[in-house]
């Protein structure tokens, strides 16, 4: 069996599967892409049993065969190959030649049945979000995901998905993000589900804010999303998310309003002089000032005053600096909200006028 | 594709039973003798077990987990074993393991199969990680723990698994497949069942080491010893090179058929049948005492050479030849 296809139309394809191919290569067959080639569609396949990518290329052959090839190896020689160059494929019982100009190479394949792909058909809950809000959400949340906790349930980010809202809520214990997006769908119940750190940060990387939709489809054991020419699908982590509701405090009648990226500024001046490993400021909280201190274990000490509008009672906190920063980094608006009930009780922060993301950070003793 | 190996029909059964019934525990620990099958049972079961053509007990060979497995890339079967080279779980290994479990079944089956081969030579540090996992599973994670040495594991691990439990087993069923797998025309498929101590597929590891042909060797350096015309340290040298661990398996072996002819001459109480004419020679110019002694002494290094602390093996032949030696001498 022969078929041509030009170099440019395969590498790009090829080079955005090869972040997915298995690096630890536990079994041989994971370091493969599969080739599925129809009349109708062509696309290859990369996975690591955890997350699988499938893309479809843009060229159309007129035949129908299945094969594996080595990802490295087939992506080095595209790669290499002259700029244009035709690519014949020669496919035999387990060898596969390429020829390529006055080059050849004879690959070694592997049965494609042997290839574990995901099959995504039970009980899938679907609907559309625009590539853009999907982006977003994940952004906004992503860096609160827990890594390599025993709580395994941590080390991912939950999706609810209710009516017509997508909700995302990640945690590691210490801090919590939130967010909600609009989605297309009018579902009747809630279902949870919590997408493995991995499959995330991936996801991060191949979606790009334009203006288009994604679908999403969402079965027992899988979600899967695609959205023009790729398809991407992972496993799901086997456990229960903590009830994040009971975690977001109410906010306070006498929030503190402050400018961002002042605040911003502030904390990451004062942290200089916090303690490396634990990053305690302590932040006060007066009439319309607070005062941000830090000092570590030589008595080196850092402290800063910032205007903001505050009218509650004074009190004095302490938190961990990165996490202040972190949301603080997320947030978009000029102007940010703290909300503190008391001394005791953790940071509440939103942005201003907008009320979707929140930020949860819980104080520490210092 | 797979087929179970004829004397664990017992245990499939029972597991099948387990199975159809729906009390299938979440961890089951295969113990019995290295060589019974327990690696290829367990690999059995998961197969049938995550076969998607539901009805029969063996896997059909043709659905995506069959074809799956028999490329070995069953994303749901996950078979750990430790390390060839040092021979203890690698520490990545078990840190996979924590996060492969904490992930869903990659098939429609809901079932994700754990094999951990010579689960009692964890360490420390594994063991309590896995023990982690064993108090808290996930709710498609199925461990199966397999061991030759089930009491080596941890107390809280074990407690934790429902035992199935692998016999040596002697039967004719066992003996005709020892006789059609193993290509030998020199010794009797009953004589290789019985010096493999009733696992069969320690029958191949026999042959390759030529342990039946060494056996007469063995035999003739105790006399020699005994008589004390042979230099220890030149015996224990030689055994060493034949391989330490098969050396002392088999003089383990020798001595505990020469207390039996001692104690009772008939053909059918010892092991090496084929030796008998020699055994009963030595035996009967060795006083009864000796040989239970040595018995024990070639068992009590036999722990210390499997054991955990790595000793010198040429030491501890050099042990034993001394101590055939010197017997009269030193306890006389």
């Amino acid at each position: 069996m022969n078929f041509n296809i030009n170099r440019n139309e395969l590498l790009p394809a090829l080079q955005a599967l090869s972040g997915i191919v298995d690096r630890r290569q536990t079994l041989p067959i994971l370091s493969n892409l599969l080739f599925d080639i129809k009349p109708e569609s062509f696309t290859i396949t990369a996975t690591d049993m955890e997350v699988e990518l499938v893309v479809e290329v843009s060229a159309k052959l007129d035949q129908s065969t299945r094969l594996t090839l080595p990802a490295k190896k087939i992506l080095d020689i595209c790669r290499l190959s002259p700029d244009g160059a035709e690519l014949e494929f020669n496919i035999k019982e387990n060898k596969t030649l390429i020829k390529s100009g006055k080059s050849r190479f004879t690959l070694a394949t592997l049965p494609a049945q042997e290839f574990p792909l995901v099959d995504v058909v039970d009980e899938t809950v679907d609907f559309s979000v625009d590539q853009k809000k999907l982006t977003e959400l994940l952004a906004n949340t992503e860096f609160a995901m827990a890594q390599q906790d025993v709580r395994y349930y941590l080390n991912g980010l939950l999706l609810e998905i209710s009516g017509d809202k997508l909700v995302a809520v990640a945690t590691d214990g210490h801090r919590l993000a939130f967010d909600e997006t609009k989605i297309n769908a009018s579902l009747s119940n809630v279902k949870q589900i919590i997408v493995p750190r991995k499959a995330v940060t991936e996801l991060v990387k191949l979606l790009h804010s334009a203006k288009s939709e994604v679908n999403v489809s969402v079965s027992k054991n899988h979600i899967q999303i695609t959205t023009g020419s790729l398809s991407f699908t992972s496993k799901l982590i086997d456990g229960k998310f903590p009830d994040y509701k009971k975690v977001v405090p109410e906010p306070s009648s006498t929030a503190t309003l402050a400018d961002r990226e002042a605040l911003k500024n502030s904390l990451e001046r004062v942290s200089i002089l916090s303690n490396e490993k634990y990053r305690g400021v302590r932040i006060a909280f007066g009439k319309d000032a607070l005062s941000l201190t830090a000092h570590n274990p030589e008595k080196e000490e850092a402290d800063e005053e910032l205007a903001v509008e505050y009218q509650g009672e004074e009190m004095e906190i302490g938190f961990n600096v990165e996490y202040l920063k972190d949301a603080l980094k997320t947030i978009k608006t000029k102007k940010v909200i703290l909300s503190v009930l008391n001394p005791n009780s953790s940071c509440l922060i939103l942005p201003e006028k907008e009320s979707c993301c929140q930020y949860v950070v819980m104080p520490m003793k210092l | 594709m797979i087929e179970i190996l004829p004397w664990q029909q017992k245990q499939m059964r029972q597991i099948f039973e387990m199975s159809k019934q729906d009390r299938l525990p979440h961890a089951l620990l295969f113990s019995g003798p290295d060589g019974i099958g327990l690696k290829e049972f367990s690999l059995f079961f998961a197969a049938s077990r995550l076969c998607l053509t539901k009805g029969s007990n063996d896997p059909c060979g043709h659905c995506q987990s069959c074809e799956l497995f028999k490329g070995k890339s069953n994303p749901d079967i996950k078979l750990i074993e430790p390390d060839i080279k040092t021979g203890n779980f690698h520490v990545d290994t078990t840190r996979d393991l924590v996060n492969y479990t904490s992930l869903k079944a990659f098939l429609n089956n809901d079932m994700k199969i754990i094999i951990i081969n010579e689960a009692d030579v964890m360490n420390r540090s594994s063991a309590n990680s896995l023990l982690k996992m064993l108090e808290e599973p996930s709710s498609q994670s199925m461990f199966i723990l397999l061991s030759h040495r089930p009491s080596e594991l941890l107390v809280t691990i074990r407690s934790r698994c429902q035992k199935i439990n692998f016999y040596p087993t002697y039967s004719n069923e066992s003996i005709d497949w020892v006789e059609k797998n193993f290509d030998n025309s020199k010794f009797s498929a009953d004589l290789l069942l019985n010096l493999a101590g009733g696992a069969p597929l320690k029958v191949e590891a026999l042959l390759e080491e030529e342990y039946l042909e060494n056996r007469a060797q063995y035999l003739k350096d105790l006399e020699l010893l005994n008589k004390k015309k042979a230099n220890p340290v030149n015996i224990a040298a030689c055994w060493n090179k034949l391989g330490a661990k098969s050396s002392i398996h088999c003089l383990m072996q020798l001595t505990n058929d020469l207390v039996r002819l001692k104690l009772s001459s008939q053909v059918k109480n010892i092991t090496n049948t084929d030796l008998i004419d020699d055994l009963q020679g030595i035996s009967n110019r060795l006083d009864l005492l000796k040989l239970i002694r040595s018995y024990d002494f070639i068992l009590l290094k036999y722990k210390e050479l499997t054991g955990p602390m790595n000793y010198n093996s040429l030491a501890i032949l050099e042990e034993i030849a001394l101590f055939w030696k010197n017997y009269k001498d030193s306890m006389a």
